[in-house]
């Protein structure tokens, strides 16, 4: 499908399912972020299982690997949008020759500001009150981790959900 | 943890310094991960829905989130103790899923929708940015405050975000894009009201626009009068091209996407023998699935108003 067919039925119907189900592919990279960070710490610090006390080396290489993986997908996308998607642009190139602009369209820009400042307003304050919410949502995250540790050491009879709250001896 | 991950240098510390098991945090980050990724899906099966939508999502997702940390916030002791960690474990998975089902899909999304083509990238950069100093205000702010307080900032912002969503954010569940451009062109003429089609129905304009009078100019029988004007103004400028270079076959194919809008109905409408009313819809569903002609509304709507339209010649 060329990039900037907009006006057909599929697109009314399912364009936030699309963009949505890319949009959460965020959601599997968390994902397989973190289990990729657990299986490096787990192997490269040596002996211990992944628990403390962590070597600096341990702390090295799973960052550094944890960080080149993403880093392979990350060149492939730039390569297939620099080389591979041809018609990325085709539909705003139909836009701006319609209205007679050639090169970015200041114009617009400027109109946006006056005509659609109440629009700017609620999708940039929106997005601001959301990340202040979903950042803060991973800081609190220790806190509340401290919180279920404590628990599980304070209440013996609740058995441990995970195997790595049992210690090595 | 997460977000540790983003400075190296403070991740080997974090790591070589921490003298608990990292391990115990980064399982629960998975659990929290997985009732995201569930969030995720639940925005993806009902983003489109026009009961439901990206407006409301929004709007719930934001209230949810603020419910679930307003309520720890003024009984924090309980909450954090052995009696009340499981609830306050409830309420946190319950934020990170309508966080999901909710403003952090919407939010990308609509930040595109919302505008024309010719200025969705900026206008999606420029709420980025404002975006992404929210969680810079985060990471710093946090940083002065303990976590009792914490949860006593952060809530509002979560009822500040259902607020401004609800005033001031158009629903687009279902708005053919292109209208957005077909307005643009009215507004960038300096003539608002001469657009009369569906970007300004009530149901897609925000609250605030529906005050200010945007939705007034919507007039869907005057709007079609100036679709078919407009079709007809580009038609005639196709046959021109068309008359001009006769017998070249290879410049039709070149601009096979452009003919996409002008179908065989709407070519036999303004040829002035317009197909037997009864046939086109039919025709339309027996094709079905075929990419050549996708526009049944634009077809049928044509040949509606070549019965109506004939009495006026």
């Amino acid at each position: 499908m060329s990039a900037g067919k907009l006006s057909t039925r599929e697109d009314r119907l399912h364009r936030g399912r699309k963009v949505t189900l890319a949009f959460l592919m965020q959601g599997w990279g968390q994902f397989f972020n973190q289990i990729v960070l657990t299986v490096l710490l787990v192997i490269f610090n040596r002996g211990t299982g992944g628990e403390p006390p962590y070597t600096e080396f341990a702390a090295q290489y799973t960052f550094r690997i944890s960080f080149a993986i993403p880093a392979i997908g990350t060149l492939w996308l730039v390569y297939y949008r620099a080389f591979k998607m041809k018609s990325a642009s085709k539909q705003l190139d139909k836009a701006k020759k319609k209205a007679n602009v050639t090169g970015y369209d200041v114009k617009s820009l400027k109109t946006t500001f006056s005509h659609f400042g109440g629009r700017l307003f609620a999708t940039s304050t929106g997005w601001f009150f959301n990340d202040v919410f979903f950042y803060g949502n991973k800081l609190f995250q220790s806190k509340f981790t401290e919180a279920s540790e404590l628990h599980a050491y304070t209440n013996m009879a609740t058995r441990p959900i995970y195997p790595c709250h049992i210690r090595q001896p | 943890m997460l977000i540790l991950t983003w400075l190296p240098g403070q991740f080997i510390r974090v790591i070589s310094d921490n003298p608990k098991s990292l391990l115990t945090t980064w399982n629960w980050n998975l659990v929290n991960i997985v009732v995201s990724l569930a969030g995720y899906y639940a925005a993806a099966l009902l983003i489109d829905n026009k009961m439901y939508g990206r407006k409301m999502m929004q709007q719930v997702g934001f209230l949810v989130c603020f419910l679930a940390f307003v309520i720890p916030a003024f009984n924090y002791e309980y909450y954090t103790s052995p009696a009340g960690i499981h609830s306050f474990q409830a309420l946190y998975f319950l934020s990170s899923f309508f966080n999901q089902f909710g403003p952090n899909s919407v939010t990308f999304l609509v930040a595109g929708e919302v505008y024309p083509t010719q200025v969705r990238a900026s206008a999606h950069g420029f709420s980025a940015m404002v975006g992404k100093s929210g969680a810079l205000l985060a990471s710093v702010l946090y940083n002065y405050i303990d976590t009792k307080t914490k949860f006593l900032v952060v809530p509002w912002f979560g009822l500040a975000g259902m607020l401004v969503t609800w005033i001031w954010l158009p629903d687009t569940t279902g708005l053919d894009l292109k209208e957005q451009e077909r307005r643009w062109q009215y507004i960038l003429k300096g003539k608002p009201e001469e657009y009369h089609g569906i970007a300004i129905h009530p149901q897609h304009l925000s609250m605030w626009e529906r005050w200010t009078g945007v939705g007034k100019s919507y007039h869907p029988a005057l709007d079609m009068k100036a679709i078919i004007r407009d079709l007809r103004a580009e038609w005639e400028e196709r046959e021109a091209i068309r008359a001009g270079s006769d017998a070249d076959a290879e410049s039709a194919n070149l601009d096979q996407d452009d003919e996409e809008e002008i179908t065989e109905d709407i070519r036999n409408y303004f040829h002035g023998h317009p197909p037997p009313a009864s046939n086109s819809l039919k025709g339309e569903k027996l094709k079905g699935g075929g990419s050549a002609s996708e526009s049944p509304e634009r077809t049928s709507d044509s040949t509606d108003l070549g019965i109506s339209e004939k009495p006026a010649n």
